[in-house]
């Protein structure tokens, strides 16, 4: 089924990332997908995360629309301008790629050896728009396209971000835009997560009333993002590496005292999912090329 | 003001190496204020440099070397001392060591790194505020500019990367969205982020603008 009608049908919905190649290589790549790909509903494929460099995620993600899989091209507005990001969008869409996800984009380590150019001539709300209007069958000039693209498109959301409104504000300007929906940040507090899940729909009518909308704001299906913690050293490494990302001193903890790290945190993410399960619309992994990880915790997850 | 800082003595000596007789500008402006290139500074640099067995044919502080009126000005009056300089090492912004650079003949070297265009809070502490990019947005956004303080100049409102209310990039610093956030909710103008912002219009900032005024 294709993630569209996924998005519009499905009551639990499940996603995972996996990162593009870093060289030419697909082994890892494809063992990643094969130990996943019949557990979740589509891959997202991630754009130079934490401004590391990869292949780009529009090879990846066309691989596997050719198997038939639903990819999630990320998009960031960090390494392209705009028209760089137009005509990647109409490739991908010539790629058979139908669904985008559009994320600001981390920053480059300014301590690196090598520090490119940002240039985020686009931000997210920004990058939906574009990808709107090139599906509206013209360019940011005006041009007329001979064939237009058409995609599902969903952006990120930090459950954690302070001050809370002025996110919030931001997020539903992202629905105002086109986002059908969002895959959060990494979730470690289930009370906080139902919080901020209660706070996103209860302000969508105080944003509407003050975006003076005329059309009818859209109802974004949510994912929240699990990151199982492998060791203690994933979770200070997230901690440190990781923008927008807190673990509390509670899981932490629980890490430190463990005798089997991975184990542990495989049982944290699965007390997590059964914790919000309800909250939310269904669940994002991340886990950084641990394909075996993110297989073990759907499993038992998803009963199967 | 522009924010500029004293360039390492290393360098300045590698730029002045093939040249014995040098005269030095200052900035009664910016760099005076920095206190980079002001009297002091450029008596100081004279010390060095003759340390440093240079010839110094003479110093002189311009009001403001970015003005070529009176940099041109200031060259008619020193013309002697000039006629007698290998190089000129000028203590001023970019702007100002470029205008000395057109009306010299000598080889003009900069003294300072131009940093940016800001705020001095004390002598000890400057920050950033304006880009220059052509198209002031600071009424909408509670007098705060995204294009200074945004490290990723975002139009929208925060990223996800702000943490506790600090900026991704420098987490010593304020996001500069939370500060337009609570700016414009105690002016009680919240409404101003609520629309989707264009991008900007960077036709507005292609390098080498000049202002023709009728």
């Amino acid at each position: 089924m294709k993630f569209k009608e996924i998005l519009r049908n499905k009551k639990f919905i499940v996603t995972a990332e996996v990162m593009p190649p870093k060289g030419t290589h697909l082994i890892d790549f494809w063992k990643n997908i094969s130990l996943i790909k019949d557990y979740v509903d589509a891959i997202n494929i991630t754009d130079n995360q934490r401004a590391v460099m990869r292949s780009a995620p529009l090879a990846g993600a066309a691989l596997l629309a050719q198997e038939g899989l639903n990819p999630i091209w990320q998009v960031t507005g960090r390494d392209r301008n705009s028209l760089a990001l137009e005509s990647d969008v109409l490739a991908a869409s010539i790629l058979k790629i139908e669904n985008i996800l559009v994320v600001t984009g981390d920053y480059p380590d300014k301590n690196s050896s090598h520090f490119p150019k940002p240039v985020y001539e686009l931000d997210s709300v920004g990058l939906i728009q574009l990808i709107k209007k090139l599906q509206s069958g013209f360019d940011l000039s005006g041009s007329a396209l001979k064939g237009s693209p058409s995609f599902t498109v969903g952006a990120s959301a930090n459950p954690g971000a302070e001050p809370s409104e002025l996110h919030l504000i931001k997020l539903w300007k992202k629905v105002a835009a086109g986002a059908e929906f969002f895959q959060t940040q990494p979730v470690y507090d289930p009370e906080h997560f139902q919080k901020f899940i209660d706070s996103f729909w209860s302000y969508k009518s105080t944003f509407k009333k003050f975006a003076g909308l005329k059309k009818p704001l859209g109802t974004p299906r949510i994912l929240a993002g699990i990151f199982p913690l492998i060791s203690l050293k994933t979770a200070h490494f997230l901690n440190q590496k990781l923008a927008g990302i807190q673990i509390p001193g509670k899981i932490l903890t629980r890490l430190e005292k463990s005798r089997d790290p991975r184990q542990t945190g495989i049982e944290i993410a699965l007390e997590l999912i059964a914790k919000i399960k309800t909250t939310c619309d269904g669940i994002h992994l991340m886990a950084m090329g641990q394909g075996e990880t993110i297989q073990e915790i759907l499993r038992v997850a998803l009963g199967n | 003001m522009i924010i500029t800082e004293s360039r390492p003595k290393k360098e300045i000596l590698k730029n002045l190496a093939a040249f014995q007789k040098i005269f030095i500008f200052g900035c009664g402006t910016c760099a005076t204020k920095c206190q980079t290139g002001g009297e002091d500074q450029v008596k100081a640099t004279a010390a060095w440099l003759k340390k440093n067995s240079k010839n110094i044919t003479g110093f002189f502080v311009i009001e403001s070397p970015c003005d070529s009126r009176l940099t041109n000005r200031a060259r008619r009056q020193l013309k002697k001392e000039i006629s007698r300089t290998e190089a000129a090492l000028v203590l001023s912004c970019g702007a100002g060591v470029q205008v000395i650079s057109d009306i010299l003949e000598v080889p003009v070297i900069p003294g300072l790194d131009s940093l940016f265009l800001g705020k001095i809070e004390n002598l000890r502490r400057f920050s950033e505020k304006c880009r220059l990019c052509g198209e002031c947005l600071l009424s909408e956004t509670g007098g705060f500019c995204v294009m200074a303080l945004c490290p990723k100049g975002l139009q929208n409102g925060a990223c996800a990367g702000s943490q506790n209310e600090k900026c991704e990039v420098d987490s010593e610093r304020d996001c500069v969205w939370a500060l337009i956030y609570k700016k414009l909710k105690k002016q009680k103008q919240l409404g101003q982020i609520f629309g989707p912002k264009p991008p900007k219009n960077l036709a507005k900032n292609i390098p080498g603008r000049n202002l023709k005024k009728i």
